[in-house]
Formats: structure tokens, C-alpha cells, sequence
């Protein structure tokens, strides 16, 4: 579903992507890494937000460079700055997007009232964009990637500032449209929530991917191979924090 | 006290930083078509009176954004944060005031006109104008049925939805409420006056125009230091659907208010302002900020919006509507060229953060 072959992408001299190949099959697939791995840019460069340097990549059967529409026609997109209005209402993002993906008036409206109750913001429905916690405005840039059944999902940290219920409900939801063949592709810090999502975890250091293989194939527990392989917590203390009666 | 005057030199920064994105209006275009009405005026030895009503009009919509609370710069939660004793805190809300605007211009007219009073009713008028102003923007967070621009239907079609949200961004600039007060004053004369002069509408029409055609220059403007150019670029919308969204938004807000007067002159210069405006709105960064005018660049395109915006407008109101046709089939040939150069632009990950 996702074929990326040699790419490569530099910011002047530093490389955010260094000559990533990889073949991600349906399913769930996590992208785990630390600030600044490349996942973001990999991930703009997947839903064509990006154009890469080098390479070549395929998206639900579509080149990325040159199947710009159809591209985004087949692909539903929770960007990492969620690509949101803030002169529109939560439901009215959802309003514009149907239409414009084909969706009738009604469909939309049926579509966008089950999303809104799923994600819990039938309350904020009418709250502008500008005033609504960053767990709402995610909840709505992953509503409005939802509403036009799109063939790949490419989800930027889709748990991230998102309270534990609504995060097990996405997690649920993702599983299940998982296994209605539609693709799964997301970047996440929440190590925790991962063994019981990804059906295949990859993990990218400096632009290259380090490790690659099905969930259900893990030598040992995530956290251990991701501390191993990416990046080990820091041990240094912050000595000036201690209680001090005077 | 070192507390108090760190915050009062933060303050200090944000309000000259607030003061400089107020410079916006000097690349506008009714403001440099009223410098230039009183450069002529003063040049020619005749006192600029022709320009008098538009300074008063700049003045007044600017008040909104010049009378705002200097405090209100810092986040409520960071101020009632901040471990300040209530003498601090009376002492920060008084030296902040020192800060506005309003204070220093109340100053200027007191030191100018050595009449209290005049000040005093300035300084009066400033703070009316801003409890108005909060007044309505706390209803409005309240509950946001009392925002009056959530009225603005979704207009028709697939592309409806992005239409209203053009539309809802461009009314959150002073330009159009500038636009707005002049077609009443129009509207007004066409009702009250015995015998109003034919002609004058259609100057007015193109009067009003000029006003809204600097934000045909910077039509992203507002969203280019959100995140609402990335939701553009998801859409599965070419180029020139996304420009004509914020065509429409530009048309429909300015045929709206060329109603009372004479809309085809008018509509023809926002057409030959907006052939002009793609090139900026395209190619150039122009980065706008609400309750602003809009800021656009005076050379080449503001000036050539109003000299062939204009020269358009009269030949249409003495030869017809066919300058308007031709005016058109001009803007849908730069609606096709820019809207290719929009995907070409975009492809290159030029508006990506």
C-alpha cells in the first residue's frame, strides 16, 4: 500500500531522510522515533505535502509526484499541524470537507454527527477552531481525515494530547478500519499503545529507518528495543530542585 | 519592583511590535489614495479638506486596535500565575496604561489643542469603542450563537464551505468595514438626497473598490501563519479552485455592498484587481493580521490595481458592460495561469512549515 524507494530529503546540509526504502503491506503500521527522526517529513512527503529530493514513492498505488488528485482523493491525512481554520466551527470543517470529496449534503451531515458523537465533540460542535483545546482541534483534523473513507489513513501522532478514553476509542477505531482494508500508517511517541494497534513497527534515527518487522515478531518488549535502538533515556539530574525549608 | 519592570519592558516589546503591524495601512490602497488627495490638495496651495472625512474614517476603524488593553497582551493564566502582591499587580495595570496608544495620542491633543476636554472626549470615544468591542467578543466566547459571523451561510456547491470560511476571514480585516461605511454613506445619499447625481455612484462604486482591493494583493494572507495552507494542500483541489473560492468570497463581499450604488463599474475594478492580486497572492509572502488594514505592496501592483482598476471602471460606466465581459475573460485567463503556478509552488513545498 506504501512504497517508498530511495528517498531522500535535506534541509541544506542536514538530511532529514537519508535513502529511506521500505514496503508497508494493509494493516497498521507505527512509525516510532524522537523529535527530529524525519517521521514528520516523512509523512508530508507521503501525503504529498513535500515533494522529496531523490526517489521514488507510491501511495495506494498512486505517484505521489505525479497522481497529485488522486493522491488526495484515496488518502485521509492527520498533518502535524492539523490544517485547521480557525474562522470555522468544529462541525463546519466537516461540512466543507464532504463536499468537496464528493460527499452529499445528508451524507456528510449522517457521517459528520457519527464522528463527532465517536470523538466526543458533539458539546464543541459550534466552538470556533480558535477556541478549542489542542485535544479538540486533533480530534477534529482526525475527523475530518475519517469522513470520506479514504483508502490509507497517514495519522501524525493521533494520540498525542488526547485524553485515555477518546485515545482507546481512536486505537479501537483504527483496528477496526484496519481490518476493513484500509491502510494504517502513523508516527507516535505513546509506546504503550502500540503492541496492541500496529501490526507492523518500524523505527527511523537520523533520517534512516533502524529496525522494521511485523508486531507480532518482536524479540523483546517495545520499549526495550526502542531504548536499545533509538535513543536511551538521559540520566543527568537537575540538582537545584530539592526542598529547602528557609 | 524588578518583577513589575521586567514585565513592563515585555510589554513594551509586544506593544511596539502591535504598533508596527498597525504600519500595514500605509501600503493600502484608500490610504495612499487619500495621502495622495492631500498631497495634491497641500501641493496646489488649498487646504486638504477633500481628505478630511476618509482620515476620519481610517481613524475611527483603526480605534478598535489602537484602544485594546496593553495588559491583555500578556495571557491571563501567565499574569494570575506570576507571584506579584495585589500592590504589584495595581501598580502593573497603571504603568501598562502608559502603553496604549490612546494615552499618547489623548496626550498629543491636550499638548496641541491645551484643551482638556477635547482629550478627555478622545480618550472617552477610544475606551467606548474598546468596551464594544470586548463587550461582543465575550458574548461571543460565551456563546458563539452571538457571533454574527457565524450568519454567513455555506454558500452553494462543493466548494461552498471554503466560500464562507473566505469570506468570514476577509470580514475579520478593517478594510471591508471601511468599504461598508462608505457604500452607506452612498445608500444614504442615493434615499436622502432631492436630486442625487447619476454619476456620483458610480465614483462611489469604484471608491469602494479601491478600499477592498488591497486584499485581492494577499488573498492567503491570513493563513499563512496557520495551518490552513496545509489543509489546502490535502484537498483534492486544483489550483484554480482554490483561488476561485477566495475570488468569490472577494466578489460576493464587495457585490453586497455595491448594491446601493452602482455595482458594474465597481465589479469590473474588482475583477481587474483581482487579475492583478494573483501575482502576489501567489507568488509573494504577504503575511496579514486581523482587525488590521490589509498591508499590500504599493509598487508595482496596488499602484497598478487602482490606475487600471479605475481607467476600467469609468469605460465600463461610459461604454457599457462590455468592458465588463472583457474584464472577465482577463480574470479567468489568470485564474488558469495562477492557479497552475499555485500547484507548481506548492509541489515544491514552499508553503510547508
Amino acid at each position: 500500500m506504501i512504497q517508498c524507494r530511495e528517498v531522500s530529503k535535506h534541509y541544506g546540509e542536514f538530511a532529514a531522510l537519508d535513502n529511506l526504502t521500505f514496503h508497508v503491506a494493509d494493516g497498521v503500521c507505527a512509525l516510532l522515533g524522537p523529535n527530529g527522526a524525519g517521521k514528520s517529513t516523512l509523512l508530508k512527503i507521503l501525503s504529498g505535502l513535500l515533494a522529496p529530493d531523490g526517489g521514488e514513492v507510491r501511495v495506494a498505488g498512486f505517484d505521489v509526484l505525479h497522481d497529485a488528485l488522486a493522491l488526495k482523493r484515496s488518502i485521509g491525512v492527520l498533518p502535524e499541524d492539523l490544517g485547521l481554520f480557525d474562522a470555522l466551527t468544529v462541525e463546519e470543517h466537516l461540512d466543507l470537507c464532504g463536499p468537496v470529496y464528493g460527499l452529499s449534503r445528508a451524507e456528510t451531515r449522517a457521517r459528520s454527527a457519527t464522528l463527532l458523537r465517536i470523538l466526543g465533540l458533539e458539546k464543541g460542535r459550534y466552538t470556533y477552531l480558535d477556541q478549542c483545546s489542542h485535544g479538540m482541534r486533533k480530534k477534529t483534523a482526525l475527523a475530518m481525515a475519517l469522513l470520506h473513507n479514504p483508502r490509507v489513513l497517514l495519522l501524525d501522532e493521533p494520540f498525542e494530547g488526547i485524553d485515555p478514553v477518546s485515545s482507546v476509542t481512536i486505537r479501537d477505531l483504527l483496528r477496526t478500519v484496519a481490518s476493513r482494508g484500509i491502510a494504517v500508517f502513523l508516527t507516535s511517541h505513546a509506546l504503550a499503545m502500540i503492541p496492541q494497534l500496529a501490526d507492523e513497527v518500524m523505527m527511523i534515527r537520523g533520517g534512516r529507518i533502524v529496525y522494521h518487522a511485523m508486531a507480532a515478531e518482536l524479540e523483546r518488549p517495545l520499549d526495550e528495543l526502542y531504548f536499545d535502538l533509538v535513543e536511551a533515556p538521559k540520566q543527568e539530574d537537575l540538582p537545584w530542585l530539592r526542598f529547602s525549608p528557609s | 519592583m524588578a518583577a513589575v519592570l521586567a514585565i513592563l519592558n515585555a510589554l513594551r516589546r509586544a506593544a511596539g511590535r502591535d504598533l508596527g503591524s498597525l504600519a500595514s495601512i500605509k501600503v493600502n490602497n484608500l490610504f495612499l489614495f487619500v495621502a495622495l488627495l492631500a498631497y495634491g490638495a497641500v501641493n496646489t496651495g488649498l487646504s486638504p479638506k477633500s481628505a478630511y472625512p476618509f482620515f476620519l474614517l481610517l481613524g475611527f476603524l483603526l480605534l478598535f486596535p489602537l484602544s485594546s488593553d496593553p495588559l491583555g497582551r500578556i495571557p491571563p493564566a501567565r499574569l494570575a500565575l506570576w507571584p506579584l502582591s495585589s500592590g504589584q499587580r495595581l501598580g502593573l495595570r497603571f504603568a501598562s496604561l502608559a502603553l496604549s496608544p490612546v494615552a499618547w495620542i489623548g496626550m498629543l491633543i491636550l499638548l496641541r489643542t491645551a484643551r482638556p476636554l477635547v482629550a478627555l472626549s478622545f480618550c472617552g470615544l477610544a475606551l467606548g469603542v474598546q468596551a464594544a468591542a470586548s463587550l461582543a467578543r465575550y458574548a461571543a466566547q460565551r456563546d458563539p450563537h452571538w457571533n454574527v459571523l457565524r450568519y454567513i451561510p455555506q454558500f452553494p456547491g462543493r466548494l461552498g464551505g471554503l466560500v464562507r470560511k473566505n469570506v468570514r476571514e476577509m470580514l475579520s480585516l478593517l478594510d471591508p468595514y471601511a468599504a461598508l461605511l462608505i457604500a452607506i454613506g452612498g445608500g444614504a445619499y442615493r434615499l436622502l438626497a432631492r436630486h442625487p447625481d447619476p454619476a456620483a455612484f458610480a465614483i462611489l462604486s469604484l471608491l469602494v473598490a479601491l478600499t477592498l482591493s488591497t486584499y485581492a494583493q494577499s488573498l492567503f494572507g491570513l493563513e499563512l501563519s496557520g495551518s490552513g495552507m496545509t489543509r489546502y494542500r490535502l484537498l483534492p483541489l486544483g489550483g484554480w479552485q482554490v483561488l476561485l473560492t477566495k475570488d468569490i468570497a472577494f466578489l460576493a463581499v464587495l457585490l453586497v455592498w455595491l448594491l446601493p450604488l452602482d455595482p458594474a463599474p465597481g465589479m469590473t475594478f474588482g475583477l481587474a484587481a483581482l487579475v492583478l492580486g494573483h501575482h502576489s497572492s501567489v507568488l509573494l509572502e504577504l503575511p496579514q493580521k486581523t482587525w488590521r488594514f490589509t498591508g499590500g505592496r504599493l509598487l508595482p501592483v496596488g499602484a497598478l490595481q487602482a490606475i487600471i482598476g479605475m481607467a476600467l471602471g469609468f469605460l465600463e460606466h461610459q461604454r457599457g458592460l462590455e468592458v465588463l465581459e472583457l474584464t472577465a475573460l482577463a480574470y479567468v485567463t489568470s485564474l488558469t495561469y495562477y492557479g497552475r503556478r499555485w500547484e507548481r509552488r506548492n509541489l515544491r513545498g514552499y508553503f510547508c512549515n
